[in-house]
This record gives C-alpha cells, structure tokens and sequence, in this order.
C-alpha cells in the first residue's frame, strides 16, 4: 500500500494555500496518497465563488459569509495585501517566475487523486452548506475521519 | 547517455517538473531510461530525493549551458 500524506487547510490566505498545494502535488508525485482536509478559513479554498452562501441560518452567519466571500480566486495574501494591490502584484511576479496559479495547482492536485475533505463542523459554524462547496470536494466529515488518515500518514501537516 | 525517453520541462517551477517526471515514468516499462531536461536549478537536489522516495535509480544531472539533464531508470513498477 503506498504511504499516505494529510494536510490540514487551515488558512484561507494564497500564500499559505500556495504552500499547502506544492507540498500535496510533490508528495502526490512521490506516489503517496494524499489528503487536504480543508476546515476554518480553509473552506474558502473550495467554496463556489459566485454569490453569497446558501446555508445561513442567522443574521450573523449571512454577514460572516458576505465579508468572507470564499472562492480560490478570491484569497487574499497573508502579509502586504494592501487592499488587493499586494497579491496582483505577486501574481504578476508568479507569472514571469513561470510558478503556476492557485488554480493550476488545485486542477494538478485533482489529476493526481489527490482528495479533498471539508470539515463539517466549521461548515455549520459558518454557515456552509455541500452546495456552496465545488464538485471537487469528495467527502464532508468529522475530525474522527481526519484522525483515521492522519494516523496512517508519515507526512501530517497544518498550513 | 542511452535513453529511452525524454521529458522536457523547460521553464517550469517547482512542483510541475517532479509532477511530470512521475507521470511520465509511468508509460516506460521496468529497466527503462528516463531524460528529464529542465532549467530549474532545484531539480539537481530534487530529482535524486525523487528516486529515493520512489525507489527508482538516480543515473546523475549534469549541467549544461544552464540547462540540467537528468537521467533516471525505472526500477519499480
């Protein structure tokens, strides 16, 4: 059986999703089975990123959806944002660089199996429903099925 | 060197290279001989640590006008 690699998504920040992708394709490439197990801000990372969430509950989880409006073009950079500004500019550096986009990579991580999770819990916490997640997404699940992975890895990381 | 196949990823980054690499090993058969041509100075720490996790044998980069030309044969099926 080929050894298992997870990753815990935690931010929703490019640069720090950037990092979670390169490590996930390379250790994807060195024929481990990986998983992204994407919870907190991380969901940002596979929301849909058209319109406001569809499973708010309150007034308070509609808000937190509309300031934090999810989708991988949408992240912001975790240091030097300025408004946008900041990340246009790293892109543009990226480019020239010939270092893939976000997107590339996350298209790269599905052509290599890799699997994607989303953790139910900060779903119900923010108010996100599977239909506000990208088809990409295979499985919603709890931390027990984080630790069943987890426990099989010999690469574990929290980005 | 005797190659069987080659694979160019010239101006490529980090990770797209190894991604390539281990994509393209998979369509030669056991004993094969793999040429990775890249312009990518990690990829002379980064091909050799490939092998090691795959288990494949390391032939050795030499660098040429910039360019590094990495051999690699396939030993695991």
């Amino acid at each position: 059986m080929a050894d298992k690699a997870t990753i815990v998504v935690f931010s929703g920040e490019m640069d720090k999703v950037l990092a979670a992708f390169v490590i996930a394709n390379g250790a994807a490439a060195a024929g481990m089975e990986v998983t992204m197990f994407y919870t907190f801000w991380g969901l940002n990372v596979i929301k849909k990123d058209k319109g406001p969430i569809k499973g708010a509950k309150n007034w308070m989880q509609s808000m937190m959806g509309m300031m934090n409006r999810g989708g991988i073009s949408r992240l912001p950079l975790s240091k030097f944002n300025m408004g946008g500004m900041g990340k246009s500019m790293l892109k543009t550096i990226m480019k020239k660089e010939h270092v893939q986009s976000l997107q590339e990579m996350m298209a790269m991580a599905k052509d290599q199996d890799i699997k994607f999770w989303a953790c139910k819990m900060s779903m119900d916490v923010m108010g996100v429903s599977p239909e506000d997640l990208i088809p990409e997404v295979e499985k919603i699940v709890g931390v027990a099925a984080y630790v069943a992975e987890a426990k099989d890895s010999k690469l574990n990381l929290f980005i | 060197m005797n190659f069987d196949v080659e694979l160019d990823t010239l101006g490529l980054q980090c990770p797209v290279p190894i991604v390539k690499t281990n994509k393209k090993m998979k369509e030669l058969q056991v004993g094969q001989i793999l040429k990775i041509i890249s312009d990518d100075l990690g990829i002379k720490e980064d091909m050799p640590a490939w092998c090691k996790t795959t288990g494949n044998d390391f032939l050795g980069c030499e660098e040429i006008d910039g360019k590094y030309i990495c051999f690699v044969r396939k030993t695991v099926a």
